[in-house]
């Protein structure tokens, strides 16, 4: 039994979608096959089912670096190999509207909790087998995506720092979110298979505005489907490489 | 005229490959139709000729950051936009033998050159239709890749630090070299798009071993080939030509 999320080995899949938010934890969980609630502690929801037969859990993360290394510890403990976020985020750039999809091939290190684990000069960069399954399954469902370099930090209202975010503006940074750099690093750390793709949620002027909230949602709703569908296609590979 | 790669736009292409050495910047050229050397100036050789019909130029940079740093610059006044480093690389992992070849997704940014222009925070990763291109090729081609991170530092014969040479093998780094951290961050400054591949000349235990040497010839020979079907490839898409 794991400190703080409370399940067991045989309750958790090798292949985990890792939301922040408990809501989308549970729409993830709608789109599998006889989901089951596993755990529900410390924030951590923790939905296991099937998708074609293959056994897959979701588990939210909660907001930041802390609880989501906890969380992803934890679920590896438990025998996950393989993540994906699915998150939501802001942007920096014109070109990227409410509802618009980002595909990470990196972020920023503005979070503390992955310098625990590797010093800031190392890549926070997803698995190129999971960031490739993840456009594949985009270009597969033909939902537009945008695939570049992101930001995450720790602290969604402190005082940005103007001059250095014009600057990653300028460098093409656009996502703008709070978990994607512990979980790239502590993958690469440990050995496992990490992607992300967020759903934006604000502008390059306006944070979490009300107008965009359904635009948003549609996107929330897309991203589910790429990220299943990208999880899919690594399952189907790893049973054709290590057939058992 | 740029200060240090003294030629003009009309000599220079869009498409560019970037390896550290003159040799290797030679026996690139060897691959193109028509290669003419349009400079040859601070160490930087450079030839630019044509790939079925597609204007290609190969420009060495030198070993490390600063003199990296100023190629690609110049490259980039005189209209290049997409740059490939075909370089050569020690190894982390004992399952990279010598010969084989490595396509970067990323790289942990131990050198100084970047920093200039952004934090050390700031992801040294290529652009993933760069890296698609090159992963793709080698498919094509049937030639094997290691696809993963690796470090790029500036100092090749300073003292390693052995505990953190540890870290960085547990946590998948795939390369050594000295060039990319910069090639890749320049690339996101100046809006670029950028990758990476290099032949490895050693093993997880040895660097340059003499041995190795022959065995890495051929993984250069590969490098070179499996570069330019991507660039190739790059810029059939750019003319919207193919997928």
């Amino acid at each position: 039994m794991e400190f703080h999320i409370r399940c067991d080995a045989n309750d958790i899949a090798r292949y985990v979608f890792v939301p922040g938010s408990h809501a989308r934890a549970k729409k993830i969980a709608d789109h599998l096959d006889n989901p089951r609630l596993v755990s529900d502690s410390r924030g951590y929801m923790v939905y296991t089912g099937t998708v074609d037969g293959i056994d897959m859990t979701v588990s939210s993360t909660g907001m930041g670096g802390p609880q989501t290394a906890i969380c992803i510890e934890e679920l590896a403990h438990l025998g996950a190999d393989t993540f994906i976020r699915v998150g939501s985020c802001g942007t920096l750039q014109e070109d990227v509207a409410c509802g618009d999809l980002v595909i990470p091939t990196g972020v920023y290190r503005a979070g503390a909790t992955a310098n625990r684990y590797l010093p800031p000069a190392f890549p926070a960069a997803p698995t190129f087998q999971v960031l490739t399954a993840l456009v594949e399954a985009a270009k597969k469902l033909n939902i537009k995506v945008h695939v570049g370099v992101g930001w995450t930090g720790d602290a969604f209202y402190a005082l940005p720092d103007v001059k250095l975010m014009e600057q990653l503006k300028q460098a093409g940074v656009l996502s703008l979110e709070m978990e994607a750099d512990t979980l790239f690093v502590i993958s690469s750390f440990r050995g496992w298979r990490a992607g992300a793709i967020f759903a934006n949620d604000g502008t390059a002027t306006e944070i979490k505005p009300e107008w965009g909230e359904e635009a948003f949602r549609k996107g929330e709703e897309l991203e589910i489907q790429i990220a299943i569908q990208a999880m899919k296609s690594i399952a189907l590979a790893d049973a054709k490489s290590d057939p058992q | 005229m740029e200060f240090h790669i003294h030629c003009d736009a009309k000599d220079i292409a869009r498409y560019a490959f970037t390896p550290g050495s003159h040799a290797r910047a030679r026996q690139i050229a060897a691959h193109f139709d028509d290669a003419r050397l349009v400079s040859d100036s601070r160490g930087y050789l450079v030839f630019t000729g044509t790939v079925d019909g597609i204007l290609m130029t190969v420009s060495s940079t030198g070993m490390g950051g600063p003199t990296t740093a100023i190629c690609l610059e110049e490259l980039g006044h005189m209209g290049a936009d997409t740059f490939i480093r075909v370089g050569s690389c020690g190894a982390y992992q004992e399952n990279v033998d010598c010969g084989d070849v490595i396509i970067s997704t990323g790289i942990f940014r131990a050198g100084g050159t970047a920093n200039n222009y952004l934090p050390v925070e700031f992801p040294a990763v290529p652009t993933f239709e760069i890296t698609r291109a090159l992963a793709d090729a080698a498919k094509e081609l049937g030639l094997k890749t290691h696809v993963g991170l690796g470090s790029a530092g500036d100092a090749f014969y300073a003292p390693r630090d052995p505990g953190m040479r540890k870290v960085l093998k547990q946590s998948g780094l795939v390369s050594g070299e000295m060039e990319s951290d910069t090639l890749f961050v320049l690339g996101a400054v100046r809006g670029w798009r950028t990758g990476a591949l290099f032949a490895c000349d050693g093993t997880a235990g040895e660097t340059k071993p003499d041995w190795c040497e022959a065995a890495f010839k051929q993984g250069q020979v590969n490098a070179i080939r499996i570069a330019i079907e991507a660039m190739k490839n790059i810029a059939l898409a750019d003319a919207g030509i193919g997928e």
